[in-house]
């Protein structure tokens, strides 16, 4: 019974969250001009227009290369850096650990605003810089909370017999800490790969060098790009550039959709990877005996 | 080997902070900052200074928290519900296609709810056909519908995707206890809800906490997509409040005024809740 | 240890950095004169950020024509950067800007106490005659835009002294199906009740599109804003707008009026009318007030609206039904109706006030900039952007500049990427001057506008209106009727040029107008549904009473005070 219900629970789930994809899928391979006539399960046409469009855009190969160097080097630094911060906040032996930790914390709800952050961006010299894209995000409060609180999940014991065994800090964390909290570092580096994918407001405030463009910009430029002048109208008030926006071809809703598609399909690819870490873990019993 | 590691922090967290000074003066970009009129608390007043206006944001603000709060199980159910699916690849499956919604941005959500919510969308010619109804419905202009649907959408689109730190912390849960149980003769629900349930408080604690203490900062963009002018009543929080007022105002410091208080409060909530949870759990998070 | 030194150093040395950074980042204006100006001989590259409505200059056709012959003719190499308000903050503030700028007028004031912007005095003899030329719009830009030092930091886009044409055709005025129309016998339409009656009448023709969607009288992409729902009356009705829409200027003599409080003669109130009747009559989408032009586009194309309030408003109809079928008289037309107005003819005497360019002191080639500014201003540059390239786009025939036979097909094509890598008219948000001002040759520098060109570009669509109404071309209708006195055109508007010398409100100000655009978007819904007259009424006292509450008095008070002092300034020096 109870997995009956469980089951036919799932089944609708997915057919809620699937159905969208597959709409934005066959809408990007329908004929543009059928497509606007409207849409529900199957494709009117079939073209891959849309995607041919995408791929023509100028610079959309290096932005893709971009986009994957900031999110590889983002990610490991970051799962790296979290992990072993996390690590460190756990041992309550650290001196200051409390006063640091809080600090940390505090980290997650306080923000100087723009302008200052601009100004501190500046002065380290990570304008028009790869960096910018991975350092400043490096240290996520969240991520080191996580792990914190999921390394203090596990019994002491594991540790303290590491100990007995006259193994240090570094070596306990390497190779008793990183294996079992493989689950919850592959968490975090899903959050933080993802999370270093989709973002693309560094890319916009900080780079405007085109070499250092990212997929995500792209992507969002031609997303909001009719909010984004519905928007500057609201300064200008001139009734030519009312005109000229109303009649200029914004970009096709298919065209907005396939990007959509193409930035979304490289996690499709790669999440499956890191899910077994999450389901499996090494067995906490196995290390134990 | 923390000191190293919290002088990042301290250099992209801490460092601009000293841009609250900001808030105190009428701040014009470009202007060297001392040459900016001192204006002292003018622009924290001037947040308290549009009562009816704040009142109706905050309320707002408050009833999307608290849904939040009330909601803030759901994820962890939800794990522990994808945990009991025994046929191994559907599970993978079901997770993998419920994280999906989290990847469509809300400009997309917002083509496809208007593609199925609007007058003539989807849903109307189902029930019009049906003859459920003789006039069409459209819940994108329902000023009383907001926080329900608003609530949906953001469950749609966030469940598999915040569930994702519960499968993980599942794992960490000592498969001998499981084990344990059977011998002991507990069927599935009763582990379930004696064995995961209580593995997972810890984290489940720890993110109720955070999130309380992210009690205002409820969100932008998706509100900011919704937004018409049946919804605006209902559907206008702080930070898009906020957000409106910046753009038509040029007023730079006042933005940064609502953030200092938004700080302040937050860093209160977060101090209250730690206390309760000491008191109730007898251990602290932080 | 060591590594903790290392970083309270550096902490403390950004620390003061920052200090520094946020105390003293005023520009020094002596830093860059002594930099070499630039040779000639050498390709420099010029970055022109724009915020606001500037930006919609459309960069992903460069190279085109336009930037190529600048490149030929001036060793500038143009790179177009586009700003919002965040983005435009953190420039000013970290001292980032690019060569030159556009922005609002809103910003001028930040940007002279910033002093960001480079007077352009100094440089007018060696390298800007063109722009000295401009004497009217300097006058105004001195006086208005300079913290009365009197000098010339900004220039404006397309200055005018003579009222432009309508072009081919009119998009003001009371908006039909043409097909539709004429199968009513193209009925005389005089007011709104005309009108709704004919929409009606157009709507029971088809009811249903071919796909079976129903058929409106029309539609508003409603959640685009404001503009969407005043801008239609405030063109036949003789009102021109502001940035924000508490206020309507007359374009009969100037004056301002309240737009939300004046009951009988604003356009606000006016359209509410109209929506809210063609609301109870069924012909109105319900969902103008969730769509947005993105939404609005897709149904305008399928044909489910016979109306419009403005003709670009479903323009995507006219695009796809020609594009099935290049002969088709399916697709809008404006209706001019006597006693009303059409947009057009307005004169900018100091150009276009939303769009102040200044070159940056921060430039390292700033007379390379001006010589920019100069050639925008100068008759070869206006002919070249409005006309294009000579001997590729346009030539002399006996002494006369003519449009090629081959860009009226291009442009006719409908190969718009083609067309667009032409360039011509892409630069109307920096170019100096109107497209009927004279070039030395004697001749308009916008060469598409004379009749020979224009009657050459017709669709038949244009040519059937045209045939009926017995006129060239559709647009000759509304300057015939002008002509009799029996339609008018704005060239007694002088709003452009009165709004520059108002230049942004004080944020107090800007607050209150704000709030009233809110009150006004969100009381739209209530007024534009109510199912009858006491309904309506009810919503409209109460609109009335919020906007009082809002402060209107005070801001009206600031706005008249303003709007008068600029426009006895500026009419005083239309009048020279």
């Amino acid at each position: 019974m109870f997995d009956i219900v469980n089951y036919a629970f799932f089944a609708l789930l997915i057919i809620l969250c699937l159905y969208p994809f597959w709409y934005m899928l066959v809408y990007s391979i329908s004929e543009p001009s059928l497509a606007a006539k409207g849409i529900t399960l199957f494709p009117r046409g079939f073209t891959l227009f849309n995607y041919k469009k995408v791929m023509e855009l100028e610079g959309i190969y290096n932005a893709f290369f971009i986009s994957v160097m900031r999110t590889v080097t983002g990610t490991a630094l970051s799962v790296f850096l979290n992990a072993l911060l996390g690590y460190l906040f756990s041992r309550t032996e650290m001196p200051g650990r409390k006063f640091l930790y809080r600090m940390l914390l505090v980290t997650m709800y306080v923000s100087g605003g723009l302008i200052p952050y601009y100004l501190v961006i500046k002065n380290y010299g990570l304008l028009n810089n790869f960096f910018v894209y991975i350092i400043p995000g490096a240290i996520a409060a969240f991520n080191v909370i996580l792990i914190k609180t999921f390394i203090e999940s596990l019994p002491d014991s594991l540790q303290e017999s590491a100990m007995l065994d006259g193994a240090g800090y570094f070596t306990i964390f390497s190779k008793i800490i990183m294996p079992l909290c493989l689950p919850i570092i592959a968490t975090i580096a899903v959050f933080s790969a993802v999370g270093n994918w989709n973002s693309w407001f560094d890319n916009y405030i900080f780079v405007s060098s085109d070499n250092l463009r990212t997929l995500q910009l792209t992507l969002y430029e031609y997303l909001n790009e009719a909010q984004t002048l519905a928007r500057l109208l609201q300064e200008s008030g001139n009734i030519e550039d009312y005109k000229r926006t109303m009649e200029k071809s914004l970009t096709p809703r298919g065209v907005q959709i396939t990007v959509t598609m193409i930035t979304t399909i490289p996690i499709l690819l790669v999440y499956p990877y890191m899910q077994r870490f999450f389901i499996k873990g090494i067995m906490v019993g196995a290390i134990k005996g | 080997m923390a000191i190293p590691l919290m002088a990042l922090v301290f250099l992209f967290s801490y460092m601009p902070l000293f841009g609250w000074i900001y808030a105190f003066f009428d701040y014009k970009a470009g202007i060297p900052l001392f040459e900016n009129e001192f204006v002292g608390f003018k622009f924290f007043e001037l947040i308290f200074t549009d009562k009816a206006d704040m009142i109706r944001v905050m309320k707002n603000t408050l009833i999307f928290a608290f849904i939040g709060l009330a909601l803030s199980p759901l994820p962890m159910i939800f794990a522990i519900m994808m945990n009991e699916i025994r046929f191994k690849r559907f599970k993978m499956f079901v997770q993998t296609a419920t994280t999906l919604p989290n990847f469509v941005s809300w400009i997309i959500v917002f083509s496809l709810t208007f593609m199925i919510f609007s007058t003539e969308g989807l849903l109307n010619q189902i029930l019009f056909s049906l003859g459920l109804v003789s006039n069409p419905t459209n819940i994108l202009t329902n000023g009383e519908a907001v926080y329900w649907f608003q609530t949906v959408l953001g469950i749609w689109k966030g469940l598999g995707w915040s569930a994702i730190v519960y499968v993980a912390s599942i794992s960490s849960i000592d498969q001998e206890m499981y084990e344990a149980a059977v011998i002991d003769g507990a069927g599935r629900f009763k582990s379930a809800l004696h064995i995961t349930l209580p593995g997972l408080m810890p984290t489940y604690i720890v993110l109720l906490i955070l999130g309380i203490g992210n009690f205002l900062n409820v969100g932008l963009e998706q509100y900011l997509v919704y937004k018409n002018a049946l919804t605006a009543d209902n559907i206008e929080v702080l930070d898009l409040y906020v957000y409106r007022l910046g753009i038509s105002n040029h007023d730079y410091s006042y933005g940064v005024a609502v953030g200092i208080l938004k700080s302040v409060v937050s860093i209160i909530l977060l101090v209250i809740a730690n206390i309760i949870t000491k008191k109730v759990r007898g251990s602290s998070i932080f | 240890m060591k590594a903790k030194k290392f970083i309270n150093s550096m902490v403390i040395i950004s620390m003061v950095g920052m200090l520094m950074a946020a105390c003293t980042n005023s520009p020094n204006p002596n830093s860059n004169s002594n930099q070499p100006s630039g040779e000639n001989s050498e390709t420099v590259t010029l970055t022109f950020g724009a915020l606001g409505g500037s930006n919609l200059m459309d960069e992903k056709w460069w190279p085109d024509d336009m930037t190529v012959e600048i490149e030929k003719k001036l060793n500038i190499k143009l790179e177009w950067e586009i700003y919002d308000m965040d983005k435009l903050n953190l420039a000013l503030a970290g001292n980032d800007l690019p060569d030159m700028m556009a922005i609002p007028v809103s910003y001028v004031q930040q940007v002279l106490d910033s002093k960001l912007a480079v007077p352009l005095d100094d440089y007018l003899d060696e390298y800007g005659t063109n722009i000295d030329s401009y004497t009217t719009r300097n006058d105004i830009v001195r006086k208005f835009l300079s913290n009365e030092d009197g000098k010339l930091y900004f220039r404006t886009p397309n200055t005018s002294l003579e009222g432009g044409d309508i072009g081919s055709e009119g998009w003001a005025g009371y908006v039909v199906r043409w097909d539709l129309f004429k199968q009513l016998g193209a009925p005389k339409i005089a007011n709104d009740d005309d009108y709704i009656h004919v929409l009606k009448q157009m709507r029971d023709l088809q009811p249903e599109t071919e796909t079976g969607q129903k058929v409106y009288g029309m539609g508003i992409p409603g959640a685009d804003g404001l503009w969407q729902w005043n801008i239609g009356k405030f063109a036949t009705m003789g009102y021109v707008n502001n940035t924000t829409w508490g206020y309507a200027s007359s374009v009969k003599d100037n004056s301002l009026i309240q737009n939300y409080l004046d009951v009988d003669k604003s356009p606000f109130w006016a359209a509410m009318k109209l929506f809210n009747r063609l609301n109870r009559e069924g012909l109105f989408d319900p969902d103008s007030f969730t769509m947005k032009s993105e939404e609005m586009n897709e149904k305008a194309a399928r044909g489910q609206y016979v109306g419009a309030k403005i003709t670009w408003d479903v323009g995507k109809y006219n695009e796809a039904m020609k594009q099935a079928d290049p002969n088709t008289i399916k697709g809008f037309m404006a209706i001019p109706a006597e006693g009303q107005y059409s947009w057009y003819g307005e004169r900018p005497i100091a150009g276009w006030g939303d769009k102040e360019m200044f070159i940056t002191s921060t430039s390292k080639n700033i007379e390379k900039a001006v010589q920019l500014f100069d050639f925008l201003d100068s008759p070869e540059g206006n002919r070249l952007h409005y006309s294009g390239v000579e001997g590729k786009h346009w030539e002399y025939k006996d002494g006369v500049p003519t449009i090629m036979q081959s860009t009226i097909d291009l442009r006719n094509s409908g190969n718009s990427d083609e067309w667009s890598k032409t360039g011509i008219g892409s630069m109307h948000n920096i170019i100096g001057a109107g497209g009927k001002s004279k070039h030395p040759d004697g001749y308009a520098y916008d060469l598409f506008q004379t009749k020979e060109a224009l009657l050459a570009t017709l669709s038949p669509l244009q040519k059937d209106f045209a045939k009926h109404y017995n006129v060239e071309y559709p647009g000759q209708l509304q300057m015939n009727m002008v002509a009799e006195g029996k339609h008018f055109d704005q060239s007694s508007s002088l709003a452009a040029t009165i709004n520059i010398g108002i230049g942004g409100a004080p944020s107090d100000i800007s607050r209150i107008d704000a709030k009233m655009d809110e009150i006004a978007t969100k009381a739209i819904p209530t007024l534009v549904m109510a199912k009858n007259d006491e309904e309506f009424n009810a919503a409209r006292d109460k609109f009335i009473k919020d906007i009082n509450a809002a402060g209107a008095d005070k801001a009206w008070q600031w706005w008249q005070q303003q709007w008068n002092a600029s426009r006895e300034y500026v009419m005083s020096v239309d009048k020279k």
